[in-house]
């Protein structure tokens, strides 16, 4: 718009121009003269690993953080950004993966907070409304703008998100991670949300990890590796697997290989079990299930039908109300979170910082939560501090845990290497190995290269004769792990199947409550404003 | 009196030579700021010292572990040691063994014993609480009257006495039934409870509350003075009366600052005399206050009254209850004013 | 981490350091020499043995009620009812100390310390199970406790156990329940009270980092949720946590009245050391160890501070003041370390 020619270099067919960005921190140096040039009007992914620099550039973008040096131009322009509002003053709006939505004041209320057309002191709310509606319109971002954000769904939210930054005049839009917590339907529209808004010239960089995203909507990936941008490439003349390796540094298996299971004896059977939520209402509402050794149960579904409620149940963290959960032959419902590990249940929590660890301790404590009463973790009360720091040295080597320092407190670790601190406690074998293993999201956060570690673990678990529960909303990881699929909605088990007999589409319809999903085509928008 | 006392503490002050005492006194939790009692004994050895010109220093315990570190501190650096407060009497007996050379008065302290270097003094509280009792019976227009006191120590409880006498004195004589209501702060420096105890005092009905209760007893000065008319309250220890002018009728004076006077002037004077001294209305150490605000609001009758019947005191003519059997036990005398 | 240690250690020195300045401007402003009272106030605390008697003597209820509070702190309980605790463990140790005639000390001692104990537990434990089965908040129901407690206190030295006259107070208790005095000067004297309290602070402290138990105490303070899912029974952690404390707090008053002259329990007794353990956990960080220095910190203050009112006539509130900065630089510390924490962890995970 305000496209200032410059006199040495034109980038004003540029949208955003970083050049020679070098960004170090006290440990490390996070960008090493990164470039990154994205075209006006284009799709333009940036993917990476954890860790690869990718959030440090756009946080320098967004004026988070200020380069040590480079050089940003926005629309051709030279300039220095030196906070989020100077950020919004470019034209530069990003949607978060955290939404910072007020839970309890409608959708039009939140677009305009800060930005409020004003009636003297007050909320002009008729101008809010009308304006907040003119700007779902053009962008088919549809949205009832007077509900209340806690009452819509997370796509929808999402939206709101979308419409914030476009209120406050966004000309280039980052979306960080957008698709982590979206449905494959939900994921489908938000695309043709993007596209909508790429023709009506808006610039979009989209920070993901998901390859056949990449593959699906952009024109143009960059990749960063270690601070480094390893390669810059049109969509169209690339693949997952070439993306993968530079990601990497190596080549990738992108999907499991693993052998047929040898299904053993029947491990869990859980009949017709209740449970109830937070609120007291019904959440798992008459499941019927079993697990065999050897087999890896997935459990698909949006997030919200009850797959929350039901692992807590069978990991006695939440009362089941009635039905009955057995574990080779033992009657285990309602048994203390204690007695059911000694059952030999392990379980990786859907929710890592409230469950999964103790972010005041130490990673070599966490590495001995819910083991630390077992010698040899522990003898006559005392805890044994050579073994446990041995042990968790041990571990965090293994399963790659950065920094690589047991001492460091698990609340200092970021995200990716919190999941591997705890995933290696649950699956690993010590002090004995676990009949039944109950994983949520075990991959939620981590990068390519662990996924792939921590998938050949499940795999291998799995060969052992262990009975695995998994839990995820990657639809990815139900896929190429699975044994048999059950997908939940409403509480209620709406179908088994084989990952070989559907496709991904199918299923998602059937996340969205269609039974049948092979007659249906009815989309899933029945259950985005419950 | 006074005077004769003054005359001589002024000669003898030139007959010892380099005469310089150092005089300490050391409370209890209660510190100086009570506008009661502490206040009074510090107030009577300023003018002891003042007339001397001897020093003077204050020491404020925080708990009751600090008796005896303070009692000890003092005693190696002054001469004369107040311990003021019923509550230090352990302490004192213990700290003034370990300092022979040092005097110790105990204000409000009863000693079984006689030791060599303490003075205790007390009062009879009853004294002047039976006229005050008298007073109240007579004024009050509820029948109903309250008190409050602080913990149920002997100090406090011959206030009672004396308090309950004189209002069974009034009833006996004048043909009057009145109902006393009792409280407890179980504490003396927090005058919210006292108030507290006087606001409920006055909601049962009474209109007329003495306290003796220390800084507690604050609380019932000011729910009186919220109250307004015709509500009282009734002070205790020093003339209270001004504070709430009007609406304190009297005060149930204890002179610890005659007290205090006396026993500095007994050391400097040499005629300090170790075992309990009692004060009474004929020692002038108890009494009722001049009523300065409040003298036109009762019947003269009723003043002249308590002239007689605090010179029948005087005489010994009634003696006033000082424990609760005595109490139990007391006969209203035929007097005929 | 070391260095988190001599930042642990430094924030209460130079909160100290910083409090005396700002307490010596008001020292030369009711025109008093600050250096001259201070120095009073250091002799006065430490300048002899019966100086240092006199401290120690103060410091160990105290040493005992803050190791009550960091303790509830470290599970994540806010004890405010240490006060309480300390009354009611002093009565019912009193109670056993008075009646168990002319047994050996060896036997006696323990007997009282642990009933005193025993008190304060099952004192606290009300609030435990409150908490723990009705979700009764802990700071609520300890304070109310706190009432009934003293008022229980005032009720049985003025009626059943009021005996003698003079101060309210019980009978003295049996010679066979003194701790043996270690050190007497005029009438100061000093018991074995603050060996045991200190041996107290170094057992709290190996439970706390070598047991599993204090493992997971601890884990239910930072992350109930996660100590859940850990097999940590929560209600059972918190019962636990406040009997332990309670009987810390009842520790203290039991040995005030085994080990301090007159022997007895009397009214109000605890005088706010129990309000005065949460300052000292506060100052102590919550540490064992660093609650031993807090509470000699506190402690020694309060004994200068008693001579420089005998020898220079600085009202005692000058410690008060101080200890009221030092409190708060502490704690605004917190803050500030809180914060800086808190950045750190943002720029840890975005460089990562």
């Amino acid at each position: 718009m305000e496209s200032n020619m410059k006199e040495n270099i034109d980038y004003s067919s540029y949208a955003v121009v970083m050049k020679d960005i070098v960004k170090q921190f006290p440990s490390v140096l996070a960008n090493d003269k990164v470039n990154f040039f994205v075209k006006k009007g284009a799709i333009h992914a940036l993917v990476g690993e954890n860790g690869a620099g990718k959030s440090t550039l756009m946080n320098q973008l967004y004026g988070l953080y200020s380069p040590n040096s480079g050089e940003i131009y926005i629309n051709g322009e030279k300039c220095k950004i030196k906070g989020p509002k100077d950020a919004i003053k470019y034209g530069i709006g990003m949607v978060h993966q955290h939404f910072m939505l007020i839970d309890n004041q409608t959708v039009y209320e939140n677009v305009v907070l800060g930005l409020e057309p004003k009636k003297g002191v007050f909320l002009n709310r008729k101008k809010a409304k009308k304006e907040v509606k003119n700007l779902s319109e053009k962008y088919g971002l549809q949205v009832d703008i007077d509900s209340k954000i806690e009452d819509i769904s997370v796509g929808m939210q999402q939206r709101v998100e979308i419409l914030k930054i476009l209120y406050r005049g966004a000309d280039i839009l980052i979306f960080d991670e957008p698709t982590a917590v979206l449905t494959p339907q939900e994921t489908d529209e938000l695309f043709e949300v993007m596209k909508l808004l790429q023709a009506r010239g808006k610039t979009i960089i989209f920070i993901t990890h998901k390859l056949y995203e990449v593959m699906a909507i952009t024109e143009k990936v960059t990749v960063m590796r270690l601070g480094k941008v390893t390669g810059e490439i049109d969509t169209k003349d690339t693949n997952p697997k070439q993306l993968a390796t530079m990601m990497v540094g190596r080549e990738v298996l992108l999907r499991v290989e693993k052998d047929a299971p040898k299904l053993g004896k029947k491990i869990l059977s859980v009949s017709n079990l209740w449970v109830k939520d937070n609120r007291r209402l019904n959440a798992v509402k008459g499941v019927n299930l079993e697990i065999k050794a050897g087999e890896i149960l997935g459990i698909a579904g949006v997030a919200g039908n009850g797959q929350t409620e039901f692992v807590e149940a069978i990991t006695g963290l939440r009362k089941a109300e009635d039905g009955k959960i057995i574990l080779n032959g033992i009657d285990i419902t309602n048994f203390s979170p204690l007695q059911i590990r000694e059952q030999g249940i392990t379980h990786i929590p859907e929710d890592r910082i409230k469950r999964g660890l103790i972010e005041e301790y130490p990673v070599y404590y966490n590495m001995i939560l819910g083991k630390h009463e077992e010698k040899p973790f522990s003898e006559n009360g005392f805890l044994n501090s050579r073994f446990i720091t041995d042990y968790s040295t041990k571990l965090v080597e293994k399963y790659d845990v950065r920094p690589r320092n047991i001492n460091m407190l698990a609340g200092n670790l970021s995200g990716g290497n919190q999941q591997k601190m705890v995933v290696a406690r649950e699956l690993d074998n010590t002090p004995s190995q676990p009949k039944m293993a109950v994983i949520s999201q075990p991959t939620r956060g981590l990068d390519i290269g662990a996924i792939e570690y921590i998938h050949k673990t499940i795999i291998s678990m799995r060969d052992k004769g262990i009975g695995i529960l998994l839990i995820s909303m990657e639809l990815d990881e139900i896929f190429s792990l699975s044994d048999r699929i059950i997908v939940f909605f409403e509480g209620e088990t709406i179908g088994e199947v084989t990952p070989d007999e559907i496709t991904r589409e199918e299923i998602g319809l059937m996340m969205a409550g269609s039974k049948n999903v092979f007659h249906s085509t009815e989309r899933g928008e029945s259950d985005e404003t419950k | 009196m006074k005077k004769i006392i003054l005359m001589v503490a002024l000669i003898s002050l030139f007959v010892v030579s380099a005469f310089s005492l150092k005089v300490f006194m050391v409370t209890d939790v209660g510190g100086l700021g009570d506008k009661s009692f502490n206040d009074g004994t510090w107030a009577g050895i300023e003018e002891a010292a003042e007339y001397l010109g001897l020093e003077t220093a204050f020491v404020q315990s925080k708990e009751q572990a600090d008796y005896i570190p303070n009692l000890s501190n003092a005693a190696k650096e002054g001469d004369i040691v107040f311990a003021v407060g019923f509550m230090m009497t352990d302490a004192l007996i213990d700290v003034a063994a370990q300092f022979p050379d040092t005097y110790f008065i105990g204000i409000d302290i009863e000693t079984t014993e006689v030791y060599n270097n303490i003075a205790t003094y007390l009062f009879k509280e009853q004294e002047g609480a039976f006229l005050v009792g008298y007073l109240a019976a007579a004024v009050t227009q509820s029948n109903k009257l309250g008190f409050v006191g602080g913990i149920a120590i002997p100090p406090v409880e011959r206030f009672r006495y004396g308090y309950e006498a004189g209002i069974k004195t009034y009833e006996e004589l004048n043909g009057k039934t009145i109902e006393l209501i009792k409280g407890y702060a179980n504490d003396f420096n927090d005058p919210k409870k006292g108030k507290d105890l006087a606001v409920a005092q006055f909601a049962e009905g009474a209109d007329i509350v003495f306290h003796a209760a220390g800084t507690c007893g604050n609380g019932v000065i000011e729910a009186a003075q919220e109250k307004g008319a015709p509500y009282y309250a009734i002070g205790v220890d020093v003339d209270q009366d001004y504070m709430a002018p009007g609406r304190v009728l009297t005060s149930s004076m204890k002179r610890v600052d005659v007290a205090a006077y006396d026993a500095v002037l007994s050391v400097a004077l040499g005629t300090f005399e170790p075992g309990n001294h009692v004060l009474g209305i004929v020692e002038d150490g108890v009494g009722i206050s001049p009523m300065t605000y409040t003298k036109d609001d009762v019947d003269p009758v009723v003043l002249e009254e308590i002239e007689i019947l605090k010179n029948l005191v005087k005489e010994g003519t009634i003696i006033i209850p000082d424990t609760q059997e005595a109490l139990d036990a007391f006969i209203v005398p035929e007097i005929v004013f | 981490m070391k260095q988190n240690k001599l930042y642990a250690f430094l924030v209460p020195v130079i909160s100290v350091i910083i409090a005396l300045l700002i307490a010596s401007v008001i020292i030369l402003s009711v025109g008093k020499n600050p250096i001259e009272a201070y120095s009073i106030m250091i002799v006065g605390a430490f300048g002899g043995s019966e100086q240092i008697a006199d401290t120690l003597v103060k410091m160990t209820p105290l040493l005992l009620t803050g190791l009550a509070v960091g303790f509830g702190f470290r599970a994540g309980i806010f004890n405010i009812g240490a006060e309480g605790q300390m009354t009611m463990g002093a009565l019912l140790g009193a109670v056993v100390a008075m009646n168990i005639g002319s047994v050996p000390s060896v036997i006696a001692i323990p007997i009282c310390i642990i009933s005193g104990m025993i008190g304060g537990a099952l004192w606290a434990s009300i609030a435990g199970f409150l908490k723990a089965f009705t979700g009764a908040h802990e700071v609520i129901t300890t304070i109310m406790l706190n009432w009934i407690a003293v008022n229980l206190s005032s009720f049985m030295v003025t009626g059943p156990l009021a005996v003698g006259s003079g101060t309210p107070k019980s009978p003295e208790i049996a010679d066979s329940a003194k701790l043996p005095v270690v050190l007497k000067v005029q009438a100061s004297e000093m018991s074995i009270a603050i060996f045991i309290a200190v041996v107290v602070a170094i057992i709290m402290y190996v439970y706390l980092e070598k047991t599993t138990s204090g493992y997971e105490l601890k884990g239910v303070g930072f992350n109930p949720y996660a100590a859940e899912y850990g097999g940590i029974s929560i209600k059972k952690s918190i019962i636990m946590t406040m009997a332990i404390s309670g009987a810390l707090a009842g520790m203290a008053g039991i040995v005030d009245i085994l080990g301090v002259p007159p022997n007895r329990f009397v009214g109000e007794l605890s005088g706010g050391r129990g309000f005065d353990g949460i300052a000292i956990a506060l100052i102590g960080r919550n540490n064992p160890i660093g609650i031993i220095f807090a509470a000699l910190l506190i402690a020694a203050l309060r004994t200068g501070s008693n001579a420089m009112q005998v020898q220079a006539q600085i009202p005692d509130d000058i410690v008060s003041i101080i200890q009221g900065i030092v409190i708060f630089l502490v704690a605004s510390e917190r803050i500030v370390y809180s914060l800086m924490q808190l950045t750190k962890r943002k720029k840890g995970s975005a460089a990562a």
